[in-house]
């Protein structure tokens, strides 16, 4: 019963129903506290949650139950990079190659960790490592493509990008990069259909969110700049955006306060409508914002003869 | 019936013998299990045995092992005593009269036919030649029959035809010319050396037709269709797909020429990655032995497929020799999409002015199955409008005009996908028909 209600949060993570999976492991944990691999489990969802302090908590219940799991180090790394830890992600990373010298994906991660710090040969040399392990994989055809990228070789990163796409087109990071590649290169339409194409496979992609912002961005940068404040406005959870309105009603208040008190009264009372406008904006924006991005989504158009 | 009956019967029957009642005896017996009697009534009874009388006397008779017996009771002559005639004379040791004797029956009727009965007297069915002046009946088998598993086979009557399908004129023609051609004139194709048969898929968005034009395929044809439902192959325990697989295509290599038609292939030749009821390795390795038939001739047999996603059919399917030939069924055009609806409209209570072109032009990149469901949907308005109103509400544009409000398309997102695949992974043209529709009319 136990197992089977783990491979069902297994399978629901990685489908991407990581809601579900979380509500599965809790209930798991609730009857068996000392499962190392359901905590670690848990963190996995959590990180890809984004809730970076609830996924490191997980993980050290995890590590303290079972010191000796590679996986458990490379999700430490993965939280490490996320927190602009770079030392700490480099050194889990190491650890979990340690314990298993073979892991791509330790491999793949270390590369990312040297590129943040622009250390590309090193990054290169992980990247090699990774290829050697698993020749014709996608997902290291795509980080020599990133490797490439960050390098500003982009036709080179193209040559890559091409590679892995034509191992798997519908790979979400392989795509994304190609969006990257042609927006860099000004081709703005192809680099909107690729990020289109990510999000309409999977809603919750942020990198994708991400470039499909930059490129709005570069059409028009207060378009651009909408896109992007709604898709943040969007990603937060209600507690978070509680929060954002708590704090922009204070930041509010004090302006207007110190306006009135230097009496520049109709500047004052242009801060209150503000807020009040902001308030207002929380509430109708976001549904806006959807029902323009769903348009935007139907990305294959028909010429008006067909 | 109970003894004392039959006892009674019995001795009626000494006192005065009469054939209907050696008849009523006879069957009493079958009925009480004590077949062996029977020859004692039999020369009397027989004089009033019908047809099916005899048939159904002489089947239990053989069930019982009396072949000798059961062979008396029947006629050579009668077509359906043929089966069971031929099968009395191989249990008595006359093979080769049986053999000669199943082979005139099948020609008689070939729907007689089948693999265990094949077996049994040791037939192999040659390819049959067709002629264009003498067509043979369109015999569409729903599902499988075999050796082994039983009442799989039901035969379909309806059958359909180019004219059911409307508009894609060209691919039509592309399969007429690849596909029918062979069949209807195989000695002209064996003269040069070109092949009857192979495997093609039939590949596009859903709901635009595959599914439909395979159909009418075989019914232009003329040969014999099996649709082979994939679940049927695959719900079975382990290694009995395999099994079934095979028995499937003998029972196709010994009715040639006919088409096997498999729909959503991808469940059954799928990528692992891909396939959401994983087929087994074996069973994907079975069905390509059985598509290049190296240790048999697929001589006749056309193995035609159809898939809503090409990619994740198993690139080892698609080498030569076995499903080498790709069509693209695209989404109607204007065109096709006013004459898709006026088809569905056919035989419902209309008004004759309703404008089907600016409806086709409204919904572009509407699938066949999309009109078929707008049609339906504005045939809900007026039905609704009808109960309201107390008297009959005809269709008409203002239903469509409402209907498509809630419509919806759903090819682009196929296009959308299949675009990525026919630019970046695009192995020896196989997407070429896609990426030369998406340039003609994407915008
Ligand atoms: N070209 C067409 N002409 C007439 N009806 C069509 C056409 N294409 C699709 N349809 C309608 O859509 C339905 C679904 O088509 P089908 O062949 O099952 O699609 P597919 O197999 O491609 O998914 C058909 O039953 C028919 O009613
Ligand atoms: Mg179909």
């Amino acid at each position: 019963m136990q197992e089977h209600k783990y491979t069902m949060a297994s399978e629901c993570f990685h489908r991407g129903q990581i809601d579900r999976a979380i509500d599965l492991l809790r209930e798991l944990l609730a009857e068996e506290p000392n499962s190392a691999d359901c905590h670690g489990l848990l963190a996995g969802c959590l990180l890809e949650k984004k809730r970076l302090y609830a996924a490191e908590y997980e993980l050290a219940i995890a590590l303290n139950l079972e010191p000796q799991n590679a996986l458990f180090y490379v999700l430490q790394a993965r939280i490490n990079l996320l927190r602009n830890k770079t030392k700490s992600a480099l050194e889990s990373c190491d650890e979990a190659l340690q314990l298993e010298p073979e892991y791509l994906d330790a491999h793949l991660l270390k590369s990312d960790v040297y590129l943040v710090f622009n250390k590309y040969d090193e990054a290169k040399a992980c990247i090699d490592i990774a290829a050697n392990l698993q020749p014709g994989s996608v997902t290291v055809a795509h980080y020599y493509g990133e490797y490439f990228f960050a390098k500003g070789d982009i036709k080179t990163a193209e040559k890559y990008a091409v590679d892995s796409l034509s191992i798997d087109p519908q790979d979400e990071a392989a795509n994304i990069l190609m969006g990257k590649i042609k927006l860099r290169q000004g081709n703005l339409k192809e680099a909107e259909y690729h990020a289109t194409f990510v999000i309409i496979q999977n809603p919750d992609s942020n990198s994708a969110l991400r470039l499909f912002c930059d490129i709005k961005m570069r059409r028009n940068i207060i378009l651009g700049g909408w896109w992007r404040f709604n898709a943040w406005m969007a990603s937060l959870s209600n507690v978070q955006s509680s929060v954002v309105l708590i704090s922009g009603y204070l930041v509010f208040m004090l302006a207007a306060q110190i306006f009135e008190d230097f009496e520049y009264l109709t500047v004052s009372s242009l801060i209150s409508f503000a807020w009040i406008g902001l308030v207002i904006y929380s509430w109708v924006g976001i549904p806006m914002y959807y029902k323009r991005l769903r348009k935007e989504l139907e990305r294959f158009s028909f010429n008006p003869e067909f | 019936m109970d003894t004392n009956t039959l006892t009674g019967l019995k001795s009626a029957f000494q006192v005065a013998p009469s054939d209907e009642l050696a008849k009523v005896i006879c069957f009493a017996l079958i009925e009480s299990g004590e077949e062996s009697e029977i020859a004692l009534y039999l020369q009397q009874a027989q004089k009033t045995l019908d047809e099916s009388e005899s048939l159904k006397l002489a089947e239990a008779l053989y069930q019982a092992e009396l072949h000798e017996t059961a062979r008396n009771v029947l006629s050579e002559e009668l077509l359906s005593h043929k089966i069971l005639v031929a099968k009395c004379l191989n249990e008595s040791g006359e093979p080769e009269q049986a053999r000669k004797l199943y082979c005139s029956a099948i020609e008689a009727d070939s729907s007689l036919e089948s693999h265990a009965l094949n077996r049994t007297f040791n037939v192999e069915v040659k390819v049959a030649q067709i002629n264009n002046d003498d067509k043979p009946k369109l015999k569409v088998v729903e599902k499988m029959d075999l050796a082994s598993v039983t009442d799989m086979v039901r035969y379909r009557q309806d059958t359909s035809d180019f004219s059911d399908v409307v508009g894609l004129e060209h691919i039509k023609k592309q399969i007429s010319k690849k596909i029918i051609m062979p069949f209807q004139r195989p000695s002209l194709f064996q003269k040069f050396k070109k092949k009857v048969g192979g495997g093609v898929i039939l590949y596009g968005p859903p709901g635009c037709g595959k599914t439909l034009l395979a159909r009418a395929t075989a019914g232009e044809c003329k040969a014999s269709f099996f649709n082979i439902e994939i679940s049927d192959v695959l719900d079975m325990y382990i290694g009995e797909s395999e099994q079934k697989l095979h028995t499937i295509f003998e029972k196709a290599r010994s009715s040639t020429p006919c088409v096997l038609f498999f729909d959503e292939i991808e469940a059954l030749a799928g990528k692992r990655e891909h396939s959401r009821n994983s087929s087994s390795a074996n069973v994907v390795s079975q069905f390509l032995t059985e598509l290049d038939g190296f240790s048999q001739n697929n001589e006749g047999v056309l193995v035609l497929a159809s898939t809503n996603v090409p990619w994740a059919v198993d690139a080892a399917f698609l080498r030569p020799g076995r499903f080498d030939r790709m069509f693209f069924v695209p989404p109607p055009d204007k065109v096709a999409r006013k004459a898709i609806l006026e088809h569905h409209i056919k035989g419902r209570p209309a008004e004759s002015n309703i404008d089907f072109s600016s409806i086709a032009s409204k919904a572009t990149g509407y699938s066949g199955a999309d009109l078929y469901n707008l049609v339906e949907m504005a045939a809900d308005e007026a039905i609704d409008e009808s109960i309201e109103a107390g008297n009959e509400v005809v269709i008409s544009n203002q239903h469509f005009k409402n209907a498509i409000k809630e419509a919806r398309s759903t090819t682009t997102e196929w296009l959308t996908t299949a675009r990525n695949y026919a630019r970046y992974a695009n192995e020896g043209g196989r997407y070429d028909e896609v990426l030369s529709f998406l340039k003609k009319h994407g915008k």
